[in-house]
């Protein structure tokens, strides 16, 4: 061992002491095998005199109250830490590689909730998310696909439904519009008779007068009747305000 | 030479050297060699926990060969250690010499 080996090796075993006190025992023992060497000693020689480097440092570490047991460890630590600088930044590297390795690994099950969040979403057609990425845009998507999805299917039940209205009240219209044309017919029919009757002398004025009322209540509930088909159509009007859905979508995918 | 023995009175060795003159490190250990045979490297150190504990104090003096040399001094605490230790030392030496002494005549 030379002596910047050996100082080096020493400087290693003390480090847990203050930054000042190393350099003061480094200097120290540096003066010391100069001397020796001015005094013919080899450098070899003068570091042998120091004994065993173990010794030497407990020896140090023991002035200054540290336990030597302590250091030992760190020794075992720094020695192979410093066993070559390349292991070290190699240490590094797959160090940095298994950090980059597990942020993937974190990422990835990152997505994977999201992505499970973009299926609930689209399941409940959940409200907007906030997030502007990737996953976010998958998230909106699933919800417009949702909102479309509801929406198609709430129009269809809905149009389902006034269709079969609509034709149930075609139906009654129709039903009763027959019997009461029939009663209307007649009961023009049967005025314009019991008028001739009545000019022949027959007292049918009260028959008369009640079919004049039948007459005009047959045509009036005709009215009626023809007014629910005309309310259909008002209600055709509403629903054509529904179809005015593919503006809203519209305006959703605007809002993008 | 037992090695405790040496531990124990190394301490002594040196406060009585450097009450004398001040010296720095290496003339201390080549004064204190003269005496004990000791590893020169654990010199060091006991000069370090003496300096911590204040018995004594340092200074830096420029040399004529090489770097300024840190010279050690006593510290009035230090001629009280020393004396106290002084005192142990002979009172210690002369109940083992006595007992030695008994002990070889029996």
């Amino acid at each position: 061992m030379n002596k910047s080996e050996f100082l080096s090796e020493l400087e290693k075993r003390i480090r847990v002491l203050d930054k000042s006190e190393i350099k003061d025992i480094l200097a120290e023992y540096s003066q010391h095998i100069d001397m020796e060497i001015s005094n013919g000693q080899t450098e070899d020689e003068a570091i042998k005199s120091f004994g065993s480097i173990e010794e030497l440092t407990s020896e140090i570490l023991v002035a200054y109250h540290v336990n030597p047991e302590y250091e030992y460890d760190a020794e075992i630590s720094e020695i192979i830490d410093s066993d070559n600088i390349e292991n070290k930044s190699k240490e590094k590297k797959a160090f940095s590689e298994a950090k980059e390795g597990i942020k993937e690994w974190q990422k990835k099950l990152h997505d994977k909730r999201l992505a499970k969040k973009a299926i609930k979403a689209e399941q409940k057609a959940l409200k907007k998310e906030k997030s502007k990425d990737e996953f976010g845009e998958f998230i909106e998507k699933g919800k417009n696909n949702g909102k479309a999805v509801g929406r198609s299917v709430g129009n269809g039940v809905k149009t389902l439904t006034s269709k079969i209205w609509t034709l149930c009240k075609w139906i009654f219209v129709i039903l009763c519009i027959i019997p009461d044309a029939a009663l209307a017919v007649i009961s023009i029919f049967g005025i314009g008779i019991l008028v001739v009757l009545m000019f022949q002398g027959y007292p049918v004025i009260g028959v008369l007068i009640a079919l004049i009322g039948m007459a005009i209540a047959s045509v009036a509930f005709g009215g009626l009747l023809i007014s629910i088909v005309v309310k259909k159509k008002v209600v055709t009007v509403e629903s054509v305000e529904y179809d005015d859905i593919p503006n809203d979508t519209d305006d959703f995918t605007g809002e993008e | 030479m037992n090695v405790q023995f040496k531990k124990g009175v190394l301490e002594l060795i040196v406060l009585v050297a450097v009450n004398k003159k001040d010296m720095y490190g290496y003339e201390l250990v080549a004064e204190v060699s003269k005496v004990v045979d000791v590893n020169e490297g654990t010199i060091y150190p006991l000069l370090k926990r003496l300096t911590n504990e204040h018995y004594f104090e340092t200074y830096l003096r420029e040399s004529t060969e090489g770097p300024p040399r840190k010279y050690y001094h006593l510290t009035d605490a230090g001629k009280i250690y020393k004396q106290q230790l002084e005192n142990e030392w002979d009172g210690l030496q002369r109940s083992v010499n006595s007992f030695l002494k008994e002990h070889e005549y029996e």
